[in-house]
């Protein structure tokens, strides 16, 4: 008959746990292709909050990533006729619904946060810079209401709900570059 | 010091006995990055960038691989993390070690992924399954593997509580705010993740 270690047993095998593993593989070709692919939609830093040399750029990106989203949810979705849902894509079934509630629960807080504080800093930033916010979110809120009128209709598609958090994340990083544009107090 | 790695103090109560100290120390990554690495960085430097990814990238994903249980999901992780960090660069002060906002983002990115996809976490056990029957943990191997073994095992719940608390020294409270766990279900998770890994210890 074997004992159970105690816990000071158990706290000094994870005192001796290694600090640093490294993976299997250099990651950071990868993480670099990361940065690059989302350079094109880089903001103006703090210290130039007023400075929109490349608004068009970044308004261009945001409708691009936007519409690329709406596009690809009504190609995906029309690809997707009742009852062929496990052909078209991969399954959710009725876990779906679960998902997409956890998708917006996860998002909710910080979106209601970020939104927050954007509004209490609108009056520190330029009028255009509000402009352009308003609609980049304007379009993102599009999208993402087209991406939950296509899981309505094709309700096992996990793309589709990979689809609504990518449009998410968008949002949620568009809001936290406008509100980090406000000059510190 | 560079690469010092703030901790929060353990709820002794919880605590594994004779624990006096956070679970990692403040020990200095094999390769360092300067802190002027930190600034050619947040102005866009992207080879100073790399930099501080050599320096930190053993421990990022060796947290990354204990949260995941999965070496695979880990490296993805890891990425996410890096990418995550290089576009909050700016919100980086210096009033905190590096380690600790890099650990910090990569425990974000993991929550976010797993409440929101199950990207990172496809066993999913429900609670009725928490169980120390219902999880076969491995045996008759190297301690420390062992112990790394027995961890990515565990249920997500427990093993995702027990990383951040007992290896990586965050309190009850900052957990239950990241995790949106109630107290009495983290204290749960916990107990049964320390109870799980004694048992398997013991084999």
């Amino acid at each position: 008959m074997t004992s159970l270690p105690d816990e000071r047993d158990l706290a000094s095998r994870i005192d001796a746990l290694p600090r640093e593993i490294e993976p299997a593989r250099d990651l950071w070709p990868d993480v670099r292709a990361g940065i690059e692919s989302r350079a094109a939609i880089a903001f103006p830093q703090r210290r130039n909050p007023r400075s929109w040399r490349i608004g068009g750029l970044v308004a261009a990106a945001a409708v691009l990533v936007v519409t690329t989203a709406v596009v690809t949810a009504r190609v995906v979705a029309s690809r997707a006729p009742a009852g062929d849902q496990a052909a078209s894509s991969p399954a959710l079934g009725e876990s779906s619904v679960i998902a997409v509630a956890a998708v917006d629960q996860s998002f909710r807080p910080t979106v209601n946060e970020l939104t927050a504080a954007l509004a209490a800093s609108r009056g520190k930033l330029a009028p255009e810079t509000v402009t352009r916010v308003e609609r980049n979110l304007r379009l993102i809120d599009d999208a993402i209401g087209e991406v939950r009128d296509a899981l309505a209709r094709d309700p096992g598609n996990a793309a589709l709900v990979q689809m609504l958090t990518t449009t998410y994340r968008q949002k949620v990083d568009l809001l936290r570059r406008a509100t980090e544009l406000a000059p510190a107090p | 010091m560079p690469g010092g790695i703030i901790l929060g103090d353990m709820s002794p109560e919880l605590a594994p006995a004779g624990r006096s100290e956070p679970a990692v120390p403040a020990s200095p990554p094999s390769v360092q990055a300067s802190p002027d690495d930190v600034r050619r960085a947040q102005a866009g430097d992207v080879d100073a960038f790399e930099r501080i990814y050599r320096a930190y990238v053993g421990r990022v994903f060796a947290l990354c691989l204990r949260l995941s249980g999965d070496r695979s999901a880990a490296e993805q992780l890891t990425q996410d993390t890096f990418v995550a960090a290089w576009e909050r660069l700016s919100s980086f002060r210096g009033d905190a070690a590096i380690t600790s906002w890099l650990h910090r983002i990569a425990v974000n990115t993991y929550l976010m992924e797993t409440r929101g996809t199950k990207r990172y976490d496809a066993r999913i056990i429900t609670d009725d399954a928490l169980t120390l029957d219902a999880v076969t943990l491995p045996r008759d191997v190297e301690q420390a593997i062992d112990l790394e073994q027995a961890i990515a095992a565990l249920p997500p719940g427990a093993r995702t509580v027990f990383v951040l608390h007992d290896i990586e020294g965050y309190r009850h409270e900052e957990i239950a705010r990241m995790t949106g766990l109630a107290a009495g279900t983290l204290r749960a998770q916990l107990h049964r993740a320390r109870q799980l890994l004694m048992k398997s210890l013991s084999r």
